[in-house]
């Protein structure tokens, strides 16, 4: 009895241990990746309030199976689509990857502003304007790794 | 997310502005050149549009252009088309010349004047009347002449960029309007300066 609660308490261990591992594993994986983050906010009565993050893990590991989803002859039109700009498209996207951070684009005026920066490894987009405010990030990879799916 | 077509209207120009400056940037750029365009609207929504791009990126983008947009670029001076044929000609006819003013054209709505200057191609448009404005280009004439080593009517923008990131450093166009300014430069820093 003695050796099998001993048994019993190691398995335990080894479990923490492996279960612990694997979600520090998982922790630096969804780190190292980034967020995709949208946030929408309207102002008014009817205005939309969303603050959606998403870890790009999961939409990394999603992407590369929406094509398999995807009905053939939808998937054989979006890649003919990108046959003439898609290769040139993605070393834009994969160039942008190696861009330090930086503010790419900056437009202010009276009635807004709109600001695309890469900020950390992600493409962050601003807009502001009088009634709404909306920012969108987007790890480089992921655009990437989208549009490598369909290419 | 509304626009408002002056804001449209004011980034189409500086969107122009950089295809504009694509023929500057060079083949293999250095990766830490990177190419600016600040348009300043001082009426209206007094729009301030800065764009930041590093020219290795700009170059990758140029790949993108295609042949129809290579071959729909005209230059109109003073009522002339000039199309990429005679422009060739006409920067054929100035190699080895010194340096020297090949265009002058005077109105009484602007006076245009065309020089080869050490090196460069300087264009200065100076706008008389109800909006005067002065207009500057200076582009390195092996940038001109890579632009222009295309065939037919077409503008070779890939090849001079090639050309463009070669050469570096330096301001390359400024237009200051009664209403707006435009410039248009390439340095080794990521933020405008």
């Amino acid at each position: 009895m003695r050796n099998f609660s001993r048994a019993l308490i190691l398995v335990f261990l080894a479990s923490v241990v492996t279960f612990g591992a694997a979600a520090m594993a998982v922790g630096a994986k969804v780190m190292s990746d980034g967020l995709i983050y949208v946030s929408i906010h309207e102002r008014g009565p009817e205005g939309v309030n969303l603050t959606l993050p998403i870890p790009a893990t999961l939409v990394n590991a999603t992407l590369d199976e929406v094509p398999g989803w995807m009905d053939p002859v939808e998937r054989e039109r979006i890649r003919l689509r990108l046959d003439r700009f898609g290769p040139g498209l993605l070393a834009v996207l994969e160039g942008l990857e190696n861009v330090p951070d930086a503010v790419l684009v900056s437009v202010e005026s009276d009635r807004e502003q709109v600001r695309i920066e890469k900020r950390g490894g992600s493409l962050h987009i601003e807009v502001h304007e009088p009634d709404s405010d909306v920012t969108v990030s987007i790890p480089a990879e992921s655009m990437t790794r989208a549009l490598r799916a369909f290419i | 997310m509304r626009q408002t077509p002056r804001s449209f209207r004011l980034a189409a120009l500086a969107a122009l502005a950089v295809s504009f400056v694509l023929p500057f940037t060079a083949q293999a750029a250095d990766p830490n050149l990177w190419l600016h365009v600040k348009v300043h609207e001082q009426t209206g929504e007094r729009a301030r549009i800065t764009v930041n791009l590093p020219l290795t990126l700009v170059e990758t983008a140029a790949a993108l252009i295609t042949d129809e947009a290579q071959a729909a670029g005209r230059i109109r001076l003073d009522h002339a088309d000039l199309d990429a044929a005679d422009l060739r000609a006409l920067i054929d006819s100035l190699k080895g010349s010194p340096d020297m003013k090949f265009i002058t054209v005077e109105s009484d709505r602007e006076n245009v004047q065309i020089a080869k200057d050490r090196g460069y191609l300087i264009a200065r448009v100076h706008e008389q009347g109800e909006r005067p404005g002065k207009v500057t280009a200076r582009i390195p004439m092996p940038v001109v002449e890579a632009l222009l080593s295309g065939t037919g009517d077409q503008f070779d923008v890939r090849a001079a960029l090639v050309a463009l990131a070669a050469h570096g450093e330096g301001e390359i166009v400024t237009v200051d309007e009664q209403d707006s300014t435009v410039r248009v430069w390439i340095d080794a820093h990521p933020e405008t300066r």
